[in-house]
């Protein structure tokens, strides 16, 4: 086991090495920093932003903006994709919607977004209609898949509705759904960041790499690529982390309930 | 009130299974049904149970009675451990410590109480069934109790002693239909069998044993 991991290490460090190595070759054909950053100058700008009395200010705001649009997704998703797996009509009722969010290009509504909301929310709502779908029709699927003959028991001896909602469909859905939910929060960090750069509001990591390219300080640009590289892979570790304990207090719930 | 059934009529795959059939079963008996394979025995459960709606006939005296159902597919809950696939049908009518004293009764009466927290999956055929059975009778206050093959992967020994907690737990008043293809497993408890002869089906045979 141990032989495995550290063959995967060297060839992560060998890649790694890689990269370095190209951007240092190609630094030094192109011989201009707007072009090609140095790695050196590059690494300054990370300390020189990580450092900066703004720095939390910004990743606070975007972060905050992730969270939100999750959680109005996440909440909005269940509760309609719930609703909409239990009743025909009102699926058709949010198909055309659904189908409208799926397929618009997402920069299309960041422009019309921002004729009519803040700048601050505008990353908000696009994180919301990229999310919202997603969500939605998992939670739904989750539901149509949950056990008809178990429904067909709970009928039968007149199992009150809340109680075939928690110990029936929940179960169901929610193991239906853990995975996709979990993707959409990395999906929602990368979308936000995104959307800043159009919607440009006052604090966020969208909004600073493009102020950087406006002044054509490539280094910075590329400073704060690895700083969203670093963030969202500090972020992916907790999503993996939540989601095993999560998983786990599903299966430690079923294995641990005495009857004492 | 006893459940009566008035020329019943039931066409299932383009082949009549019930014509003009009609029964009662009267309060606080125990019926035991028979007949072979695809004669219609779990399909006269269904239609008395509501499951499966008839074509034509009458179903009296259903309204209120609250039934227990053992499905001959056992319906446990896969995501349940044993004692949760008992609280389950608890949860409406008592609180949780009441529910934990019943479900520790009936795990035990069933011997089943040392694996009351193995999942579902982890027990044999015979222990699924049994656990269906515990649940089945762990239910509160029915009025009828419907047994669909309630020995199937049971070993002999067990049958009787299954046999006797059901007859020991079930309430005075309650009618108890139980369905087997193999009438030796209660040749001990019944003074006759209902037999569903041939289909298209107009009444029970009954036969003394």
């Amino acid at each position: 086991m141990k032989k495995i991991v550290s063959k995967k290490n060297i060839i992560l460090t060998i890649s790694i090495t890689m990269f370095f190595l190209m951007w240092y070759v190609l630094y030094k054909l192109e011989n201009h920093e707007v072009i090609i950053p140095s790695i050196q100058n590059t690494f300054s700008e990370v300390i020189k932003i990580i450092t900066s009395d703004d720095f939390f200010n910004i990743v606070l705001a975007t972060t905050s903006r992730v969270i939100i649009g999750f959680t109005i997704s996440l909440f909005l998703g269940f509760i309609l994709g719930f609703i909409a797996g239990l009743n025909k009509t009102f699926e058709y009722l949010m198909k055309p919607y659904v189908l409208v969010m799926r397929s618009t290009p997402i920069v299309a509504i960041m422009l019309i977004a921002l004729i009519w909301f803040k700048s601050n929310n505008v990353p908000i709502l696009v994180n919301f209609l990229l999310c919202f779908p997603i969500i939605y029709e998992s939670v739904m699927a989750g539901v149509r898949n949950t056990d008809k003959s178990i429904l067909e028991f709970a009928k039968v001896h007149k199992i009150s509705k809340f109680t075939t909602i928690t110990d029936i469909y929940m179960p169901s859905v929610f193991l239906y759904v853990i995975s996709s939910v979990f993707n959409t929060i990395s999906l929602s960090w990368k979308t936000t960041v995104s959307s800043e750069i159009i919607s440009l509001p006052k604090y966020g990591i969208g909004n600073s790499i493009y102020t950087s390219k406006v002044y054509l300080n490539t280094a910075e640009v590329f400073a704060w690529l690895i700083i969203i590289i670093l963030i969202s892979f500090i972020f992916d570790l907790l999503i993996n982390l939540l989601k095993n304990n999560v998983l786990k207090k599903i299966q430690h719930k079923e294995a641990d309930n005495t009857c004492q | 009130m006893s459940i009566v059934l008035e020329n019943i009529n039931k066409t299932y795959n383009n082949q009549q299974i019930f014509k003009n059939f009609s029964f009662l079963f009267e309060d606080g008996n125990m019926y035991v049904l028979t007949g072979t394979v695809g004669v219609g025995k779990t399909t006269l459960l269904n239609i008395i149970t509501q499951i499966t709606d008839i074509d034509s006939g009458m179903i009296s005296g259903m309204n209120d009675k609250k039934i227990s159902y053992l499905f001959q597919d056992n319906r446990l809950i896969k995501s349940k451990n044993v004692s949760d696939n008992i609280r389950f049908v608890l949860k409406d009518s008592m609180n949780k410590i009441e529910a934990n004293k019943v479900i520790e009764d009936y795990l035990k009466l069933f011997d089943l109480y040392e694996y009351r927290n193995y999942n579902v999956d982890k027990l044999s055929g015979g222990m699924q069934k049994k656990l269906a059975i515990a649940r089945t009778l762990a239910i509160p206050n029915y009025d009828i109790l419907i047994l669909d093959e309630p020995f199937n992967n049971i070993d002999i020994k067990q049958k009787n002693i299954i046999m006797e907690n059901i007859i020991k737990l079930v309430p005075k008043h309650a009618i108890v239909i139980l369905v087997t293809h193999n009438v030796e497993d209660v040749i001990n408890f019944v003074s006759e069998v209902y037999v569903l002869e041939k289909i298209p089906n107009s009444k029970f045979y009954i036969h003394p044993i």
